[in-house]
Order: C-alpha cells, then sequence, then structure tokens
C-alpha cells in the first residue's frame, strides 16, 4: 500500500509516507528497508534513480547492480556512460518539458551494460534499456562497432523508446513505426544538444557519433540533417535513408521500413529547428513533445505527425505564428502538406482525396 | 542498418565445409516450425532472415532477436563472423 501511495498519492499522502517510513525505519532498525522506500518516495517526487547493473556478458537481466543513483563513478567506461547518459536524459525531459522520468511518474532508469559478448545493439525492452560492448573484444583492427554508451543520443533515442510507450504508444510497423523512430532520434538528438549547449545551427544532427570504429567509413547511423549520407562502406553498405516522400521505401524488412522511412520525419524535424532558430528543445522540441503526448495516436503516420505538430504549434505560439509557419515548411519540404483541419492522418488524407476527386481540395 | 552477407560452402575450405554443415544440421532449420510473429516488436532488437539451401532444399525464416533458438543463433553468429571479413 505504501508503494501504492508513493506512486499514485497527492504530493501531502506522499510526504505523509515518507514520514511514516523514517519513524517505521528508527523504530526496527530496518534501514536498507528505509534507504529503499526514501529511493521510491525520490523517484515519486520526481528525482532521478538511475540504476546500471552489469550482464556480464551473459544475458540475464538486470543483472548485478553496479552503480546506484548518487555513488561515485566506478571506473568502468561503459558502467558510468550509462550512469551519466541516463541522467543526460532524464534532466532535459525534467527541465525542459517538466516530465518525471520515462512514465511521468518517477520511474527508475534501468541500465544493463556488457550484455553479451561482441553485442551490437542497444535496446529498450519495455522495463529498461540494454547496452552491448560492439566489438571491443575484438582486436581494434577488426572492429566495426565500439560499445554503444559511447553515444549520449544513442541512450537518449532507447530511453525515448520508453517515453513513447508511455505516451502515444505508436505501433513499431510501417510509417507508426518509423515515426517511433524517428521521434527518439529527435530526442536523443536533442539530449545531446542539451549536453553540449548547442543551438539548432550548431548541433551536428547525426545520431551515434563514434558508435563506428574507424575502420569504417561513418560519421555515425543516421543523419537528420541529411538522411542517407551517414555511412558508406563495403562492410556495412550504404545509408538507405530517404529525405523526401517522393523516395518513400516500400520494404517489409525493418518492419516495414521503421530504421529507413525515419529519415522523412527526421528531416522534417531538422528543417523546423533550424528556421525556427536557437535551441531546437526550446519550440521544436516543445512541439514534438505536446504532440507526442496529446495528439498522435498509436497509428498515426507521417501525415498525421505533420497535421498534430502544425495543429500543437498554432496552439502554443498563435496561428500564422512564424514557428506554425516553420512547422509547415518543415513538413512541405519532405512532400507532406499540413492540414489544419485534422490531426487523425488517414481520415485527413481520405478527406482530401474526395475533395480532389469533386475538385475542391484545400491543400 | 541492414546488412545481407551470402556464404557459398563451395568457396570454403573442407574442414570449414564440414564445419558449416554441421551447424546447419545442429540448427535443424529444415524442421523448425514457422516462427510467430509478437504482436509488439521491441524497438530496435535484430531482426534476421536466414535462407539457406542444400541438397535441393530451400529454407527461409525471419525471425525476431528473442525467438532464435540457441543452434540456429550459433550458425547467425558464424555467418555474421565470416561476413565481417572484407
Amino acid at each position: 500500500m505504501v508503494e501504492k501511495i508513493l506512486e499514485n498519492g497527492t504530493p501531502k499522502q506522499k510526504e505523509k509516507v515518507k514520514e511514516y517510513a523514517r519513524i517505521a525505519g528508527q523504530i526496527r532498525g530496518q534501514r536498507q528497508y528505509l534507504s529503499e522506500l526514501t529511493k521510491k518516495a525520490q523517484a515519486a517526487a520526481g528525482q532521478k534513480n538511475r540504476l546500471v547493473y552489469d550482464a556480464e556478458n551473459g544475458s540475464n537481466l538486470p543483472g548485478t547492480l553496479k552503480r546506484s543513483e548518487g555513488e561515485a563513478p566506478t571506473g568502468d567506461n561503459t558502467i558510468d556512460e550509462a550512469y551519466e547518459g541516463t541522467g543526460a536524459t532524464y534532466d532535459l525531459y525534467s527541465d525542459v518539458f517538466s516530465r518525471s522520468s520515462v512514465d511521468n511518474q518517477g520511474l527508475d532508469l534501468i541500465s544493463t551494460v556488457h550484455y553479451l559478448v561482441g553485442y551490437d545493439n542497444a535496446f529498450w525492452n519495455g522495463d529498461q534499456m540494454v547496452f552491448g560492448d560492439g566489438d571491443e573484444n575484438l582486436p581494434e583492427a577488426e572492429r566495426i562497432f565500439n560499445r554503444f554508451t559511447i553515444a549520449v543520443d544513442i541512450i537518449g533515442h532507447e530511453l525515448t523508446h520508453g517515453v513513447t510507450q508511455y505516451e502515444a504508444n505508436l505501433v513499431y510497423r510501417n510509417q507508426s513505426g518509423a515515426l517511433n523512430e524517428s521521434i527518439s532520434d529527435v530526442f536523443g538528438s536533442l539530449v545531446k544538444q542539451h549536453v553540449k549547449d548547442q543551438t539548432a545551427d550548431q548541433a551536428d544532427w547525426i545520431i551515434g557519433a563514434g558508435i563506428f570504429s574507424e575502420n569504417i567509413n561513418a560519421i555515425g547511423i543516421r543523419s537528420m540533417k541529411a538522411p542517407g549520407t551517414a555511412y558508406d562502406d563495403p562492410l556495412i553498405g550504404t545509408d538507405p535513408q530517404p529525405d523526401h516522400m517522393s523516395d518513400y521505401v516500400d520494404t517489409t524488412s525493418d518492419n516495414g521500413g521503421v530504421h529507413i522511412n525515419s529519415g522523412i520525419p527526421n528531416k522534417a524535424f531538422y528543417n523546423v529547428a533550424t528556421e525556427i532558430g536557437g535551441y531546437a528543445w526550446e519550440k521544436a522540441g516543445l512541439i514534438w513533445y505536446k504532440s507526442l503526448c496529446d495528439e498522435l495516436t498509436q497509428s498515426a503516420d507521417f501525415q498525421a505527425a505533420a497535421n498534430a505538430t502544425y495543429k500543437v504549434a498554432g496552439d502554443l505560439y498563435g496561428n500564422n505564428s512564424t514557428e506554425q509557419k516553420a512547422v509547415y515548411n518543415g513538413w512541405e519540404k519532405v512532400g507532406i502538406i499540413p492540414n489544419a483541419d485534422t490531426n487523425t492522418g488517414c481520415s485527413g488524407r481520405i478527406l482530401r482525396t474526395i475533395r480532389s476527386i469533386f475538385g475542391r481540395s484545400n491543400s | 542498418m541492414i546488412t545481407e552477407i551470402e556464404i557459398n560452402s563451395k568457396d570454403l575450405d573442407t574442414s570449414e565445409e564440414e564445419h558449416l554443415k554441421t551447424m546447419i544440421n545442429r540448427s535443424d532449420i529444415f524442421n523448425l516450425p514457422e516462427p510467430v510473429k509478437n504482436s509488439s516488436t521491441m524497438p530496435d532488437q535484430f531482426q534476421y532472415k536466414v535462407s539457406i539451401q542444400q541438397d535441393g532444399r530451400k529454407r527461409e525464416l525471419n525471425l525476431d532477436e528473442e525467438n532464435v533458438p540457441d543452434h540456429l543463433r550459433n550458425l547467425i553468429t558464424y555467418i555474421l563472423k565470416k561476413g565481417r571479413k572484407k
């Protein structure tokens, strides 16, 4: 019950529970219990609670706890990068969007590092993040990937999959899946820009810079500024991302091209952020965040995202504001015309098609 | 990122060809049931498309990372390692 109150109670109830926990702890001498409750209370009160585990090259999750909130660096780069990166992500969401962790209810930020041997990936499994060491078990000359905690935007990307799960819960297939991926890239990049204190025109807009070893001709895994240009190498092929709807890739691979067609909304966000100028998280980021939380539904497609962001820009900054015009221009440049009438995507498209057939197109 | 690796056993030396055959047999790929597609896919997990031709038989499987049987995983790991060499 105590845990429930800490999760769902009012601030007054939470404070009472914390007081109860302090007294109970003193009476019973159960320091461990008090410590755990305090951690839950901190999370419920909106404080970050990072927990980094080590899978020790196995696959059992979460593994062995190696660093908790407030503890000193361990000296293991991977553990410490995961700790710092999850903290930077928490800070962006908290400081800029007033969000309390992934679920907006103070969820613990759990990471597991050293997952398997030679694991070239990172992912969000619905509850926590998992990071592989890349090829750091191999001699340098044979490596393709470095460890996946090396890039703070990758950490932001994975945690944002969690945020999306708790908000629009975009289906991970076809356009809704590509939007899911794009939103993770957007906020992953914003985490990096926030850490580096960069404005939109100062940022590199590269996702995963440093992930590839020097043996590979790559600047990262994706470019939001110029989708399709992040890598070109005999071993890993050429970056397949399009930057315009005219080059949309119809495929059954990759859950319908979720990591491919995400280049289109990525480029739209880049267009909007650079046209507005300044820190990208302040306006463009806020428009995307509010759209994710309040407008988009599970099956949203690119058109729905364009409509939603256009509407939110109008709500936040006024119709015909420079910000709303930037949103319009950003999507138009990738071949999608935002529609102010509706943000439902599919029905909006059908309506426009019907109007078009009868010569009354409003777009 | 999508990578495609093709291995022809005729290009391998005898011992490695035998090793590959053993792994294919152990994977039992020709008898594995068609994998069930999860309704909710984990973001960013690996997906594999494994296609094998052997002695006039063909089999193609599409699997999410979490659904790969252990012996087939060993075969996939072998193929990925072979594909790493430029």
